[in-house]
């Protein structure tokens, strides 16, 4: 590659103009080269700076009144409906498990060693939750909410599957890269052999309209790629999601796709997170 | 610096106390804001990005005021540069915002500047809700204002965005106004319209190797000119 067409292909981009296989390719390409890495972020500076070209304009004054009144009205709703949760049992330990899941995510942004020691607390904490749903079982709180019930044990056995791939002493894990497209966005990929799973956690996915998804597509060593699910983050771009495809035991690399057709045979749309899976 | 060309301009009875603003990185520049076309003295200095999002962490509904004060122009600016609708603008403006306030932590400083950060969120934002509107409607790209016609000078700065951002601003459209207008083209496709190099070629009708030159040359151009800017903490913002 000549120094010109090393330029070309980092302010392309950066600016978010690259077609996915060239995105790879570049990205690719920083993830082993420094000097190019650190002339991306320079692009990347560089774009950012269009933004200030733009004419000033201004928006109506009473929106600045909308935004605060929203931002109020958020922060009421989040400390009133505290004490509701903590009124119900079985959604106060659906709201434990959910905490977990969230603390776990969180938790996988750090180190890997961290979540070495973590991942006892965890099983023990599943453990603590699924008793507490055999007590519950049969009492009258549940029968009143039996949905409820369901769904508390639907979270169960996700986080015991995300314990079975977290306490996996071979677990394999790896970092997501975003593309130009999920400029921000990261997240990481885990999977267990022993576990026949994986789990993505994702944060910080741009929004996408609705009825728009998220496409996993896994591309094994003989560069073809399967669609394994799709999914949708929460209202803030993150998402945690399990993956028990065989087609992830062939895995060499990961991509997660926004897309408005969730069933095509080819990838469609912008390509926003995508990880390499290193084998042992 | 600021602009004391108005003819309305009065020199102050003695000389201006400076407003000390906390620069980019760490370093303190020492100027004086002007608020209506008139110099005005501040007691204290701005806080600086990092402070009010950990304000906002924290749940200070204030700190989302100066926050939303000091940018809210800038993204709506941005906002309408990419759909050309006052009211879906404005949407995004309340959704960058609210997103601001539901998750400030969001916001690493160790990956780069707020205002980089920002102009990043409320670009994707909108080209987001460009391609929503763009696939329901099928409407035709509307460029309301030709590149040729890029004006050089803001008439309608907001003296909010702070001197310093307002210089940076003023440098960033100096070096995009002195682009050649077809690598200028490119570069705005590309970022206002959320356009790839092969959908650049087949809206302007020029060859693909064309449009990649021009990026390639554009970005040069640009990276250039605005060295100074970025070494010296680009992007303005107070950090």
């Amino acid at each position: 590659m000549t120094p010109d067409e090393r330029e070309e292909l980092l302010a392309a981009y950066a600016l978010g103009t690259l077609s996915a296989p060239d995105a790879a390719d570049v990205e690719s390409l920083v993830s082993t080269n420094a000097a190019a890495a650190a002339d991306l972020a320079r692009y990347h500076e560089l774009v950012d700076l269009i933004a200030l070209s733009v004419p000033m304009r201004r928006a109506d004054p009473r929106l600045r009144e909308r935004v605060l009144d929203a931002a109020r009205r958020e922060s009421l709703a989040r400390r009133v409906r505290r004490p509701r949760l903590a009124r119900l049992l079985p959604a106060a330990a659906l709201a434990a498990v959910l905490a977990l899941t969230f603390v776990w995510g969180m938790s996988l942004r750090a180190t890997v060693s961290d979540l070495r020691s973590e991942s006892a607390a965890l099983t023990a904490l599943v453990e603590a939750n699924a008793k507490r749903l055999d007590t519950l079982d049969g009492s009258q709180n549940v029968q009143e909410s039996r949905a409820l019930g369901v769904q508390l044990a639907t979270a169960l056995q996700d986080q015991q599957v995300i314990a079975a791939v977290q306490t996996d002493p071979n677990v394999r894990s790896t970092d997501f890269e975003p593309t130009a497209s999920g400029h921000g966005a990261g997240g990481r990929y885990l999977w267990s052999e022993a576990a026949d799973a994986a789990v993505i956690v994702a944060h910080d996915l741009p929004q996408i309209p609705f009825g728009n998804v998220y496409r996993v597509w896994i591309e094994d060593s003989l560069s073809r790629l399967t669609a394994v699910m799709t999914f949708v983050p929460d209202g803030i771009g993150n998402a945690q999601v399990i993956l028990r495809s065989p087609v992830i035991a062939e895995a060499t690399r990961i991509f997660i796709v926004a897309t408005s057709n969730d069933d095509s045979d080819t990838v469609e749309g912008p390509v926003v997170l995508q990880a390499t899976v290193r084998r042992g | 610096m600021p602009d004391t060309s108005n003819p309305d301009h009065r020199p102050p009875e003695r000389a201006p106390i400076p407003l000390v603003v906390r620069g980019i990185r760490g370093r303190l520049h020492d100027v004086t804001q002007t608020v209506g076309g008139e110099r005005t003295r501040a007691s204290e200095p701005a806080p600086p990005d990092d402070e009010l999002m950990a304000r906002m962490e924290r749940g200070e509904i204030a700190a989302l005021e100066q926050v939303y004060d000091r940018y809210s122009a800038l993204v709506f600016s941005v906002s309408y540069r990419v759909l050309s609708d006052r009211h879906l603008a404005e949407d995004v403006v309340q959704e960058v915002f609210l997103r601001l306030w539901r998750r400030p932590s969001s916001y690493d400083p160790l990956r780069g500047r707020f205002i980089s950060w920002l102009m990043s969120v409320t670009r994707n934002r909108a080209l987001d809700e460009q391609r929503r509107i763009t696939r329901r409607r099928r409407v035709e790209y509307r460029d309301e204002e030709p590149t040729y016609q890029l004006p050089t000078h803001d008439v309608a700065d907001d003296p909010q965005l702070g001197a310093e951002l307002a210089e940076r601003r003023q440098a960033v459209r100096e070096a995009m106004t002195r682009l050649p207008p077809a690598q200028r083209r490119v570069l705005e496709l590309a970022y206002f319209s959320g356009l790839t190099q092969v959908e650049i070629a087949e809206r302007t009708g020029d060859p693909l190797g064309t449009v990649k030159t021009r990026v390639r040359l554009g970005m040069r151009k640009l990276r250039e000119a605005l060295t100074e800017v970025m070494s010296d903490g680009a992007g303005g913002g107070y950090q």
